[in-house]
């Protein structure tokens, strides 16, 4: 008879619903039935039995497997963490970590204090990051679809003309809106009182696109605020209202002076808008177009080639940069085609990036030197985590025996792991909380910090410990307590147990004691490269100041004039200079009084190439490189520059006369050598045929441009012979009457013109000092990375040092026990523990030489092979090396020979 | 395992145990399953079974012995399940509750 089958597919799910071990028996019984069935009632009705069989028998099963499951779960917790007790052998597990972190209070000290160093650079980096990249503007809900326009010509940005943008806003199919805006200082101020602020020129639809919306009254709108009929009115940001208008609550329609011009307040921003920059902070929003001195208008706007405005934009949904680019790009090289063919072997590239807080044309700067500086960073976490690991492989390997014991005792070893990760992370969480204090303690110094930037200017960064930077801190506290702890506790709770038993101290292996060496080796040597080269920085900074500028800066003050601001006409301009000085020279307690185009140091121009009649140009060149400063008469005098030879300007020295001008010593020496040059003539442009230049005096060498450059042909020209509306006032006060003087100044000032911002004179000095500052913070980076690195290479040569000496203090009682001396055996563990952190001193010292020959090519006055630098450094890297190794030396050869020799 | 709830038994658990308890040595899975179905005459999967006798023998109730394999061809062996000592207690406590609950209740005796 033929056998009848069991439904195929029933049964293999039975085969596996049911548990294993009933599995066979179950599966058989049915079958006996199922045949027995076959032969009673025939196949058919047998088959459906057996699936229904099947289908009844799921539910009971699923339950029977889930609740076995289920007790197998529960019964396993309450084993190893106790369900309801698990807080309580936690509780347990931190009480033990802590008393275990308490009983080596050196080694615990020194875990926090990496971790804090450590993780509170890191968090103190990426907070300004994350302030200066990725903090959103306040009042910019919408940033999706935001892009930043801008032409490259030869991979560089360049601003573009309002005609252009009318035509890219009008045409464009890839975008919703465009807005154009430029950055102008200006001044502001009722009738008295005008001071200087940063202001930006805005299309109508400006905030519309940004989304933003006024606190107070309206902001420009998009269909009436288009250039040409734009009214006079201006927006300004609730930092300006409160600071400027004292919070004014009738500001709203009354006017103000924008560069002379009045305009209405129309609105004012929520707090925390200050534009659409994040960094650089707008206090007044003035449509582009306005007709005000100073602002670009008509015929700048006419031009359709003129460079005067940047753009952004927002895509329509689904497009993306690279479609809106192509288009864009098409569009505006047609248009320049429209208004002269030449323009197509040009082309046009416009550019569309993603929206974000730095303005394209910089972002990829910032963002090379962010990841530098956060590079950097990270490199001191590691090296800090580094430290710790050694540190608890050495302490793992002291603790071999115990916890050899307690894994003899029968304790599982995923409970010693546990016990020890949660001593590694008591140490994360106690040094990373003191990390971040430590950050929101840096960050708040940052954003005191203010540079000597020109009035008007400022730059706020909200560097703020946010919910972002909190999770990065988080992010990296975990991942360096993973870092330093996982492995090393593995390795602990994986010993051979019988050597360690056996407490045989030759238990850590020789390899793992090799990597310990060449691990503060590196150490040791990228601390001593750090240490030198900001020695190197800070003694350049010295030799700067030794260096003899050949001005005297002591007792003058400048404040920058710029008639701009006032609408002058150049003849008027002139006038008011001369008004000025006349009057301020007027004034009791003031030495002397002057204009300059330029600070020293603060640039240098050039009218081009210089000829002297008698001397051929260089070959291929027009001419000798020299360089110019536009000046008053009366700035020789009060910049302690000596006249040799001929006269200062004076006032007779005006527009129509002669053009004269002053030479330095270099320039005279080189090109009349001996003879003298008063009355002769030298050229900008050819000689003969430029323009040309008689000289009327020379005046001893300066420096121009740096300090530490190379004496240069200069030459100085008289402000009235060319006119300059922006020129820096120099006031130079008998000492101690400053205020007083000062504040007749501003009367003065007061009264010659109401509306031009009111000067406010600051040391020549401090203005000087912004052409310092990356120098200056090149040094202090410098210095504190090359002071925590020692601090760090200290710590791990102690610790590494003091590992091994305990390891060896049976032999160091045995040796003084047969009669060594004392100091001998602690100068034998010195030599022996210092050879690995000697040869990485070496070589780091060879490559801070290596890098100060390299900078002191691009920083002034750094000298590669400064004495003071490098004697200075190597000695406290020295010191510090050996004194981490002598403390666990002298402390092992100091316990008594016989207690080490007992312990046995 | 709480000791107070050990004596009570299920419906079904209580049906298994009597009628492992009648069947006596030839008691396996099968012939629970039919004795069960023959006589309350209600469809008993045998995965019920399996699944209810496995729980029975967590609780020590149930203890089983596996048989030789039967003396033919392809032969298999069985597992035989027996009442331990706390089974038959857990039986007899449970069918004493039984009564105590049903005692003088009309519905008993016109069911009869």
């Amino acid at each position: 008879m033929k056998r009848i089958r069991q439904p195929r597919y029933a049964r293999w799910i039975l085969f596996h619903m049911v548990e294993k071990r009933e599995r066979d028996f179950l599966i058989e019984d049915l079958d006996d039935e199922f045949d027995h069935l076959v032969a009673r009632a025939g196949a058919k009705r047998a088959r459906r039995w057996y699936r229904v069989q099947v289908i009844r028998s799921m539910g009971p099963q699923i339950g029977r497997r889930s609740s076995v499951l289920l007790n197998r779960f529960r019964s396993h917790f309450h084993k190893s963490y106790g369900w309801s007790s698990s807080v309580d052998r936690l509780k347990q597990d931190v009480k033990y970590a802590i008393r275990t972190l308490l009983k080596r209070p050196a080694f615990t000290l020194a875990a926090v204090a990496t971790l804090a160093i450590g993780i509170s650079a890191n968090t103190a980096v990426f907070s300004v990051v994350n302030g200066v990249l990725f903090k959103a503007i306040p009042g910019i809900s919408e940033t999706e679809g935001l892009v930043q326009v801008g032409r490259t010509v030869d991979g560089r940005w360049t601003d573009m003309s309002y005609r252009i943008f009318h035509e890219l806003r009008n045409e464009s199919e890839t975008l919703e809106d465009l807005a154009a805006f430029a950055f102008v200082p200006v001044s502001v101020g009722g009738t008295t009182d005008p001071t200087v602020h940063m202001g930006i020129s805005v299309t109508g639809n400006y905030f519309e696109l940004l989304g933003v919306q006024p606190a107070l009254g309206r902001f420009f709108s998009p269909d009436e605020w288009f250039y040409p009929g734009v009214p006079s009115a201006a927006v300004i940001t609730d930092r300006m209202w409160k600071e400027r208008f004292e919070s004014n609550p009738d500001i709203l329609g009354t006017t103000t002076l924008v560069n002379g011009h009045s305009v209405e307040i129309i609105g004012v921003t929520r707090p925390g808008f200050n534009g659409h920059i994040g960094a650089a902070l707008m206090d007044i929003f003035i449509p582009v177009g306005l007709d005000a001195p100073g602002v670009r208008g008509p015929s700048d706007l006419q031009n359709w080639q003129s460079g005067v405005l940047e753009f952004f934009g927002r895509t329509r949904p689904g497009v993306g940069t690279d479609e809106a680019a192509a288009e864009l790009s098409a569009l505006a090289l047609a248009y320049a085609i429209d208004q002269n063919p030449a323009a197509e072997q040009f082309g046009f590239d416009v550019r569309v990036d993603t929206w974000g807080p730095i303005p394209g044309p910089v972002r990829l700067g910032v963002m090379t030197f962010s990841a530098v500086l956060m590079g950097l960073v990270g490199l001191v976490l590691t090296m800090g985590c580094i430290n710790l690991a050694n540190m608890i492989l050495s302490r793992g390997v002291e603790r071999r025996q115990e916890i050899a014991i307690r894994l003899a005792m029968g304790a599982g070893r995923a409970r010693l792991v546990r016990q020890l990760l949660t001593e590694s992370m008591l140490l994360v969480i106690v040094g990373g909380t003191a990390g971040v204090l430590a950050a929101k303690w840096l960050t708040d110094l940052f954003m005191a910090f203010e540079p000597p930037l020109p009035p008007g200017i400022s730059i706020g960064l909200d560097l703020a410990i946010d919910t972002r930077v909190m999770a990065f801190s988080v992010v990296i506290s975990v991942l360096a307590g993973l870092m330093f702890s996982l492995l090393p506790t593995l390795r602990a709770t994986r010993p051979e147990l019988l050597p360690a038993l056996k407490d045989d101290p030759q238990g850590g292996s020789p390899k793992r004691s090799r990597l310990r060496q060449l691990l503060i080796g590196v150490q040791l040597g990228v601390t001593m490269f750090l240490l030198v080269v900001a020695g190197l920085f800070t003694r350049s900074l010295t030799h700067l100041e030794a260096l003899d500028s050949g001005w005297n800066a002591e007792g003058v003050y400048v404040s920058p004039i710029d008639l701009e601001y006032g609408g002058y006409s150049r003849e008027a301009g002139k006038e008011f200079f001369i008004d000025l000085r006349d009057r301020i020279t007027a004034i009791a307690g003031i030495e002397e009084v002057a204009f300059a185009a330029k600070f020293p140091l603060g640039g240098r121009s050039s009218l081009g190439d210089m000829n002297v009649e008698g001397f051929d140009p260089p070959a291929g060149k027009g001419g000798f490189a020299a360089y110019f400063n536009t000046v008053s008469p009366g700035y020789f005098n009060m910049m302690d520059l000596a006249v040799l030879r001929g006269r200062d300007f004076d006032n007779f020295d005006r527009e129509g006369t002669q053009r004269v001008a002053v030479i330095n010593r270099t320039m005279a020496e080189h090109y009349w050598n001996g003879r003298d040059p008063i009355g002769d003539y030298f050229y900008a442009g050819p000689a003969g045929t430029g323009t040309s230049f008689e000289v009327i005096g020379v005046v001893e060498n300066a420096k121009y441009k740096s300090l530490s450059e190379e004496p240069t042909n200069f030459y100085y020209v008289p402000q009235q012979q060319r006119y300059n509306p922006q020129m820096h006032l120099h006031v130079k006060t008998l000492a101690g009457n400053e205020t007083a003087v000062f504040a007749l100044i501003r009367e003065t000032f007061r009264e010659m013109d109401r509306g031009l911002p009111i000067p406010a004179p600051r040391p020549l000095e401090d203005a000087l000092s912004i052409f310092s500052m990356p120098q200056r913070i090149a040094a202090w980076v410098a210095g504190i990375m090359g002071l925590v690195a020692l601090i760090l290479g200290a710590v791990g040569v102690y610790g590494v040092a003091s590992f091994s000496i305990s390891q060896r203090t049976k032999e160091i009682g045995l040796r003084i026990a047969l009669g060594a001396d004392r100091s001998t055996v602690i100068s034998l563990m010195i030599k022996q523990g210092l050879a690995a952190p000697a040869i990485g001193m070496a070589v780091g010292l060879a490559a801070a030489f290596a890098a100060g020959k390299g900078l002191s090519f691009v920083i002034p006055g750094l000298q590669p092979t400064d004495p003071v630098a490098f004697l200075s450094m190597v000695t406290v890297t020295v010191l510090v090396a050996v004194l981490s190794v002598a403390l666990p030396a002298r402390r092992a050869a100091s316990i008594d020979p016989m207690t080490t020799l007992k312990a046995e | 395992m709480n000791p107070i709830k050990q004596p009570f038994l299920a419906e079904f658990e209580l049906y298994v145990m009597l009628a492992v308890a009648r069947l006596g040595e030839k008691c396996y899975g099968a012939a629970i399953r039919r004795e069960i179905e023959e006589r309350t005459a209600r469809p008993v999967s045998i995965g019920a079974v399996y699944a209810t006798t496995a729980r029975l023998e967590d609780k020590g109730f149930l203890a089983h012995r596996i048989s030789d394999p039967l003396p033919i061809k392809g032969g298999r062996s069985r597992k035989y399940y027996t009442l331990t000592k706390s089974g038959t207690d857990a039986v007899r406590h449970s069918a004493q509750m039984l009564n105590r609950m049903m005692t003088g209740l009309d519905i008993i005796a016109e069911s009869h």
